[in-house]
């Protein structure tokens, strides 16, 4: 197990996390906001997450916050990505912009 | 979002600077309604009073008594004209605020600007959200449906 730990904090993926540790804050503190906006969202819109019973409604309002936050962090990713990989260019999801 | 909340403290301060334009024209028609008034009970008491006094006593008195209601209609031309100013003082200080209120949300706009992609991904995410929390309830439906 340590071996491997060692071999991710000496791989090049760790150089490049900590040359752009700043951006990488930045995403996370982005990622950490945005519960807010979700919670914005459900009290400015009860009448899509109000459902038969408390229970209910407890689960619309998981279910829209989990896949919420899922496609924020992909979103973010592939925003904040794109500024760490200026120099290396891998290929991958360009999230919701793909299909736009 | 930001625009929407400018458009609608717009529409207020408009409404609010309407009803002080209405409410200053009513003042307006209330004190010259008075003034009509004033006029018409006046000559009612005169004639009351000094119907029986002579002619140049009574052609005296009632000028005197038109200069009375000279000066009256002035105050209250005065007044009117008091008012309006005030009003037009509230109506300035409305047109600043909303200034002010549209420079705050322009601001609020160039942040958004500066930050399209944030602003992007926030949408899309609620709008991913809101596509599992109704395929959530689609499947529910469909589960409902066997079950009966």
């Amino acid at each position: 197990m340590l071996e491997r730990v060692n071999a991710l904090l000496e791989s090049e993926g760790n150089e490049l996390v900590e040359k752009h540790e700043g951006v990488l804050v930045e995403a996370m503190i982005l990622v950490n906001d945005f519960q807010k906006d979700l919670k914005a969202f459900v009290l400015n819109n009860p009448v899509e997450f109000i459902g038969e019973n408390t229970e209910d409604t407890f689960k619309n309002i998981r279910v829209f916050a989990e896949v919420a936050t899922s496609q924020f962090v992909s979103e973010v990713s592939n925003l904040y990505g794109g500024i760490i990989q200026e120099e290396v260019v891998v290929p991958g999801d360009k999230g919701i912009s793909e299909y736009l | 979002m930001s625009l929407d909340v400018n458009k609608i403290i717009t529409e207020s301060l408009q409404t609010i600077t309407k009803d002080q334009e209405v409410i200053t024209e009513d003042i307006s028609t209330d004190l010259k309604n008075a003034g009509e008034d004033i006029k018409t009970g006046s000559k009612k008491i005169f004639h009351k009073v000094f119907g029986s006094k002579t002619d140049v006593m009574k052609d005296e008195l009632e000028g005197q008594l038109h200069k009375g209601l000279n000066k009256a209609e002035e105050v209250g031309d005065n007044v009117k004209e008091g008012i309006s100013k005030a009003g037009k003082k509230v109506a300035e200080f409305a047109d600043e605020a909303k200034e002010k209120i549209v420079s705050a949300g322009n601001i609020v706009a160039d942040q958004v600007k500066e930050h399209p992609g944030v602003a992007a991904a926030t949408v899309a995410a609620i709008a991913a959200g809101l596509g599992g929390l109704a395929l959530r309830k689609r499947m529910k439906k469909v589960k409902e449906g066997q079950n009966k």
